[in-house]
C-alpha cells in the first residue's frame, strides 16, 4: 500500500472502508498514528455519514493522561486485497487515525525525501500478536 | 439497543470480579463484556473480542477492555 507525506511532514495513507451504505468501499485518507494504540479512529461526523452501526464502548487515555469513554462502531476494511472485519473507534476530532494495531506484522517506510510512504505485508504473522513493550 | 452509557457501567463491575484471574491468564488481550447476560469475550485485538461477542449477541452493546492496562487503546505515550 502507497502513501504521502503531506505538506506538514504527516504520513498519509488511503485506506478503504466498506459498510452497508458504501458495499463497494468508499475512500478515507488516514494519519498514520504510533502515538495510537487502537487500529482506527474514525471522526463521529464520518462515522454518522457512513451511518455505521454502534458496537458499545470503551475506555481510552489521551497523551495528557486524561481518561475517556470512546463508542465503538462495526465496519469492514480493504486491508491489503482482503476484507477485514474492524471495530473502529469515533472521535470528535477531524481526521482519521491509523494506529499501530493495523502496523502489526506489517513494514512501514516513511520516505521524507521523496514524501511518499509504503506500507508492506509482511509474511512472518507472528507480529500480530507481538506485546509492545514499553519505553523506559 | 441500550444506552452505551449504562454498558459501560453494567460492565465495569464484571470486569473487577473477572480481573484477577484474566490477567493471570490472557495478559494484553482484550475482554468483551456483555452485561445483560454477564458473559466475556475474549481476542487478540479490539475488534476478535467484539466480532465473538456479536456473534452470541449481535444487536447487544459491550463494552471492552484491555486486560492489564488502564484503557483499551492509549492516544500517546502512556501504555500502561
Amino acid at each position: 500500500m502507497r502513501g504521502v507525506v503531506d505538506d506538514s511532514g504527516r504520513a498519509i495513507l488511503p485506506i478503504e472502508i466498506l459498510c452497508p451504505k458504501y458495499p463497494t468501499g468508499v475512500r478515507v485518507d488516514a494519519w498514520i498514528d504510533t502515538g495510537f494504540t487502537g487500529d482506527l479512529v474514525l471522526p463521529q461526523s464520518l462515522i454518522d455519514d457512513l451511518q455505521l452501526e454502534i458496537t458499545g464502548s470503551i475506555d481510552g487515555v489521551l497523551a495528557d493522561g486524561s481518561a475517556i469513554e470512546l463508542s465503538t462502531y462495526h465496519c469492514e476494511l480493504d486491508w491489503f486485497g482482503k476484507r477485514r472485519s474492524l471495530e473502529v473507534i469515533a472521535n470528535s476530532g477531524q481526521t482519521p487515525l491509523l494506529g499501530v494495531g493495523l502496523l502489526l506484522a506489517k513494514e512501514l517506510r516513511v520516505d521524507y525525501s521523496n514524501l511518499e510512504l509504503t506500507l508492506n505485508s509482511n509474511r512472518n504473522e507472528q507480529g500480530r500478536n507481538a506485546t509492545i513493550k514499553r519505553l523506559s | 439497543m441500550e444506552k452505551k452509557k449504562s454498558v459501560a457501567d453494567a460492565a465495569r463491575p464484571i470486569f473487577e470480579s473477572l480481573k484477577n484471574q484474566l490477567e493471570a491468564d490472557h495478559l494484553n488481550r482484550f475482554v468483551a463484556i456483555e452485561p445483560c447476560s454477564g458473559e466475556h469475550f475474549i481476542g487478540d485485538t479490539l475488534s476478535e473480542a467484539i466480532c465473538e461477542a456479536r456473534r452470541l449477541y449481535p444487536n447487544r452493546l459491550v463494552h471492552t477492555f484491555r486486560i492489564g492496562h488502564a484503557a483499551a487503546v492509549h492516544f500517546g505515550m502512556q501504555t500502561r
